[in-house]
């Protein structure tokens, strides 16, 4: 399987919303004969490729027998960065590698990505070499800049499937030697396409209960292994990836389709930065950050084998670290090896992100996951993915917990704290909105259906929030909203009471006519049910009449219910009820 | 009792780039080439000699210098040449069981780390000078692609810069049917070795420089007289090599006797070697050799 498969969907995890077509420069490498020679080389290329990008691009394209599937439909793929402008030869993926931090633990993600575009390559067989010397090598290059890339979610197989979408993979052994830039478009209309391609693609149900239609399963590389075990290898893998280590990985499954799934666990920006390959053999001309192969028993790196890094300073070892994932039973000595839900020898942050990912790729949610890890954060620091993966796992939460839970969840989310939020920008700030939006929505449909009594016990705490600053104003205006014409609709009097407590004091933010409007119609209810009620149902009112005629003497509302009330009074004389507390309505 | 303590130096300079490298890398950090390189030259005590085997993709350098090495291991011509280190039969090992199976040896690959080099020690018998010769099996590609642009492949610039002398296989076969490619192309490297050679501008460059014409089985011409045969067929390189270069030499070689045609299964035609019959393999080396 490769990516022929998943032309159908051409869209992918990700993917941002607000898609605007994307121009890519194209190149193509491979091995032909023509009047200027013969041979592995760029045989046809955009305009604006630079002589830098056509040297990496030359450099570490596949060719000769590089693909791990001997079958002449065998698919591989890359991505990998390419160096700035003026780059010195050997700034590709490897010696971006190589400039990474000097010791190996150093965290992985706070260096700034490289400024220069990157490179998506899709290789295939195209026929016989003129040689006849085996199948010809063919690679389509992709380059785009980061805004481009970004526009696909990162996501540099969405982009394989959009270039195939648009049949610009096939292969063209005479090809014009200037190619055109080609325009491709993000696709992310779930509509069309039914549902969530990767949804479909990795479901849950995928990934190890049944049988995939690809005859494998994408993180199950062998019929044994379950789902858990697929996801501790994938855990150890993307541990490793955030520290900077580099994998050669092989799978017995579909190398592709693994490397997807592993890729969608990176942060959205460090994707632009990391090369990645799948189903290409390993070189260490052109070793990438995470190199999937599948099927190849002779071609990778002893477990000990490593290169080091060229200058003395900052000299480390890059280790290539060999796993097999079908035969993963958590080797790798110290490494951590939990899943979620126990504790990380990582630092937070990292443990954090990597228990997020590995909750979804155990619900086999991959779509999301994509979705999530995809947006153009800006903090990618081990504080910052523990900030982003916090939020997530919040928004997670919030969907089963309780009303207590989620104004917890309301208030830490809302709480001021300055030395975060100055953080808190961009991709990440949407994040929070949308946790605040989930909580909000699971608060309103929580109270919505809950009893009057279950309200009444909560109002403070949506009260306080309501008389906070602006932004928890906002947030608990709609609670506010919401429970008064509740309780109004049940209990015109209890609504009467809590009507009380949001009856001054709006905040600018607000719509005051709205809120008043509420008041008011809370008020036109209880002074319609005063008039209607039995008199055994008044004595509790008094009270509260009379402090809403001190709020609002010319309340026609009030002083119905209130007359209604006094003339309870008058005739029975009882006392005042110790039900509701003056003192707290005092003002 | 005196005891000796061999420390090993903490980092380890690459033979090719110079690189410095942890001693314990199988290949440079930077150049791909092999770290063994730069062992065995320690061990030895002596710089080695680089020299260079170059020319187009699908020339035949792969089997020119897998058969050379495996006639020198097998003492033709009175040569004695002991391999450093077992990665150094890797080639002659690979293109003799092609040759055996009447198969032509895979395409090397343009990646650097799949490249055979083979390190030898090599002396005519009964000579005392010893020669640690260093042959690496470039991809033509990867050739192709430096001369291009300049630096696309470190490792090559390097290592012509760092040749003691090299040998340039030029497609006789083609060049004779009177295609202009391996002349243009031969053209280009002894251009690119030009730049790479100089010392003062108007001095003509010292380095041996054997100018292989392969595959001459397929023009019997050449083995007559190699000289004349480049001069008609070759006159860019020819030319060129007259005005720069002080010490260079035409010579012709073949290494299969005859070839025969068939199909794969998908009906591809490839080219079998049907007997292997080298000559004027150990000239060109032989000459390099005496001009070192």
């Amino acid at each position: 399987m490769g990516i022929e498969q998943t032309v159908a969907a051409a869209s992918g995890g990700g993917v941002t919303s607000a898609a605007a077509d994307v121009s890519f420069d194209q190149a193509i490498f491979t091995s032909v004969r023509n009047p200027m020679g013969e041979g592995y080389r760029i045989i046809a290329a955009s305009a604006g490729l630079t002589p830098h990008e056509k040297q990496v691009i030359t450099r570490t394209s596949p060719s000769h027998d590089a693909l791990c599937d001997p079958s002449a439909d065998a698919t591989g793929v890359a991505c990998y960065p390419l160096p700035a402008g003026a780059g010195a030869p050997g700034m590709g993926a490897s010696s971006f590698a190589q400039r990474r931090a000097g010791d190996g633990s150093r965290p992985a993600l706070d260096s700034p990505p490289p400024s220069g575009r990157i490179c998506i390559a899709y290789t295939c067989r195209a026929g016989a070499e003129h040689t006849g010397r085996g199948l010809r090598i063919y690679t389509y290059n992709l380059i785009v800049d980061q805004d481009g890339f970004a526009q696909f979610g990162y996501n540099p197989f969405c982009i394989l499937r959009a270039a195939q979408a648009a049949d610009l993979t096939r292969p063209q052994l005479k090809p014009k030697q200037i190619l055109e830039p080609v325009t491709l478009t993000p696709a992310c209309d779930t509509a069309r396409y039914g549902k969530d391609p990767l949804c479909s693609r990795y479901g849950k149900d995928h990934l190890c209960s049944t049988r995939s239609r690809y005859g494998k399963d994408p993180l199950c590389s062998s019929g044994h292994q379950t789902a858990t075990d697929a996801c501790q290898w994938m855990r150890h893998v993307l541990q490793g990836l955030l520290r900077r280590r580099k994998f050669v990985v092989r799978t017995e499954g579909d190398a592709i389709d693994s490397a997807e799934v592993l890729w969608m666990g990176l942060p959205g920006p460090v994707r632009f930065a990391a090369s990645v390959s799948a189903g290409i053999r390993f070189s260490m001309a052109r070793c990438r950050d995470l190199n999937i192969i599948a099927g190849d028993k002779d071609v990778t790196p002893s477990r000990a084998q490593t290169v080091c890094a060229p200058t003395a300073p900052t000299a480390s070892d890059q280790a290539v670290e060999e796993l097999d994932a079908s035969r993963w039973a958590g080797q790798g000595a110290g490494e951590d090896h939990s899943l979620v839900g126990q504790r990380s020898s990582l630092p937070s942050g990292r443990a954090g992100w990597i228990d997020l990912v590995t909750s979804h790729w155990q619900q086999g949610t991959i779509a999301a996951l994509a979705d999530r890890t995809s947006k153009p954060f800006t903090d990618i620091t081990p504080a910052g993915l523990d900030r982003i993966a916090r939020l997530y796992l919040a928004s997670d939460e919030a969907s089963s917990a309780d009303i207590p839970r989620l104004f917890a969840l309301a208030s830490e989310s809302l709480e001021p704290q300055p030395s975060r939020l100055c953080h808190i920008k961009g991709a990440e700030a949407d994040v929070a909105d949308q946790l605040l939006s989930v909580v909000a929505d699971r608060l309103l449909a929580r109270l919505k259906t809950a009893p009057i009594d279950v309200v009444e016990r909560h109002w403070t705490s949506i009260t306080d929030l309501w008389k906070g600053a602006e932004r928890e104003a906002d947030f608990s205006q709609p609670l506010v909203e919401a429970c008064l014409r509740r309780v109004g609709n049940i209990d015109p009097p209890a609504a009467a009471r809590l009507a009380l407590d949001v009856s001054c004091g709006v905040r600018d933010s607000i719509d005051a006519a709205a809120h008043e409007s509420l008041i008011t119609t809370v008020l036109g209810r209880f002074a319609d049910w005063c008039e209607k009620a039995s008199w055994e149902s008044l004595p509790d009112l008094q009270n509260v009449c009379e402090i809403w005629q001190r709020r609002r003497p010319d309340c026609e509302f009030i002083t119905r219910a209130a007359a209604r009330c006094h003339t309870f009074h008058s005739r029975v004389g009882c006392a005042t009820p110790a039900r509701f507390n003056l003192k707290n309505h005092a003002g | 009792m005196a005891h000796t303590t061999m420390t090993m130096p903490s980092t380890m300079p690459c033979l090719i780039c110079q690189t410095e490298n942890k001693p314990e890398s199988v290949v440079c950090s930077k150049c791909y080439a092999p770290m063994a390189l730069i062992h065995e030259a320690v061990i030895q005590e002596r710089e080695p000699c680089i020299t260079s085997i170059i020319g187009d993709s699908n020339v035949g350098k792969t089997v020119y210098l897998g058969t050379l090495l495996d006639m020198l291991t097998k003492r033709a011509g009175n040569f004695e040449a002991v391999p450093k280190g077992a990665y150094s039969v890797n080639l002659q090992h690979t293109v003799v069981s092609y040759l055996s199976a009447r198969k032509f040896p895979p395409k090397t690959p343009t990646e650097v780390d799949q490249w055979h080099w083979a390190y030898y020690q090599i002396a005519k018998r009964k000579n005392t000078r010893l020669y640690d010769l260093v042959m690496p099996d470039m991809a033509g590609e990867a050739l192709a692609a430096e001369v291009a642009a300049p630096k696309t492949y470190t490792v090559i610039h390097n290592l012509l810069e760092r040749s003691a002398g090299a040998m340039l296989l030029v497609d006789a076969a083609v060049a004779s049917a009177g295609s202009p490619q391996p002349d243009f192309f031969a053209l280009k490297l002894m251009s690119y070795l030009d730049g790479i050679f100089a010392t003062k501008p108007q001095q003509r460059i010292s380095t041996p420089v054997a100018i292989v014409l392969c595959k001459a089985d397929y023009c019997p011409e050449s083995f007559d007289d190699p000289r004349r045969f480049a001069h008609t067929n070759l006159n860019r390189v020819w030319n060129l090599c007259e005005t720069r270069f002080q010490n260079y030499e035409f010579f012709a070689a073949s290494v299969v006797g005859a070839l025969g045609y068939g199909q794969d299964e998908e009906g591809n035609v490839v080219p079998y070697p049907l007997h292997i019959s080298p000559r004027g393999i150990l000239e060109p080396f032989e000459w390099v050799l005496s001009k070192l």
